[in-house]
């Protein structure tokens, strides 16, 4: 048989890494461009709905919690408590004023009773907002029983 | 004697430069598995004065008790049968099927925000369900709405 005999000297065995940082800062990129933003963090329990709409980048958030805690944003900066439903209402009626088309973002405890949500939804009608989303969860199979 | 000078390396170390991308590619992954951002969307109808008003008899009335119970038409009904009700107020000769009665879904104030939006969501699926031409007309009309306009023409007393 055959052998072939290296001459000279034996190059050191590599994996060579150097493009490793080209595909990781390609994720980055992607990352960074699908990235939302998470202005509310309020952790509540999301009513469960089967048809679910993407909410557009940067809409205004209004959120509530079981107790009842009001808190609104803009869209970019980070979401904070409001005293009453009537601040929603002017809030509203402000960005309304900047952007017409701005989509307003309802979070709310799936446990809240109805009354607090239709008064905030109200607050929204009244500063003129043409689209609301109710944030849900995706429901599953499991929970339709 | 002159001592040999070690000249420097004129290379950027660039060996922790896939650590620190990662260590940015971790924090953008786990912050993003956990923002919810979907959500039911619903268009708030714009005030049209020319608009005919709705007459009681027209429209489909769904009410979420505060247990989160739900009643269509003033009849107790689970949410599986919406879609087998509402079948019976296709617009007669419609083809493909529609349905312009216009729905007012209206939750009691103590009921459970969840109820009403597996109520809504229901609402949003009978188009699929029931083939139908267009979406459902469903009206959301707040407590104030309903005691100042609605109220006053008697649509909403149940």
């Amino acid at each position: 048989m055959l052998k072939f005999r290296y001459v000279g000297q034996r190059p050191n065995p590599y994996i060579p890494t150097a493009s490793m940082a080209d595909i990781v800062f390609l994720l980055i990129i992607f990352f960074v461009i699908t990235y939302n933003i998470e202005v509310d963090k309020v952790q509540v329990q999301l009513p469960r709905t089967l048809i679910r709409e993407d909410v557009p980048r940067e809409s205004a958030y209004v959120s509530v919690d079981l107790q009842g805690v009001i808190r609104v944003s803009a869209g970019k900066e980070t979401a904070v408590p409001v005293p009453s439903v009537e601040e929603v209402q002017s809030f509203a009626a402000d960005v309304v004023a900047r952007d017409p088309k701005h989509a307003f973002v309802v979070k709310a405890d799936r446990g809240t009773r109805y009354q607090v949500v239709d008064r905030i939804i109200d607050a929204l009608k009244q500063a003129k907002v043409q689209t609301i989303y109710l944030l849900s969860e995706q429901k599953t199979v499991e929970d339709q029983g | 004697m002159k001592l040999a000078k070690k000249k420097a390396s004129a290379e950027i170390f660039t060996g922790s430069m896939a650590d620190v991308t990662f260590l940015l590619i971790i924090y953008f992954m786990l912050t993003m598995a956990f923002s919810s951002t979907k959500g039911l969307d619903f268009q708030v109808p714009k005030e049209d004065p020319t608009r005919s008003e709705v007459q009681a008899e027209e429209a489909v009335f769904f009410q979420v008790r505060p247990d989160g119970s739900f009643v269509v038409d003033n009849k107790p009904m689970p949410l599986d049968q919406v879609a087998t009700y509402l079948r019976t107020k296709i617009d007669p000769g419609s083809n493909p099927p529609v349905i312009s009665k216009p729905i007012i879904l209206r939750p009691a104030p103590q009921a459970p925000y969840g109820a009403m939006m597996e109520a809504f969501d229901e609402l949003r699926q009978v188009k699929t369900k029931l083939n139908l031409a267009k979406d459902l007309n469903i009206t959301l009309p707040t407590q104030r709405e309903v005691e100042n306009v609605w109220g006053a023409l008697g649509v909403l007393t149940p």
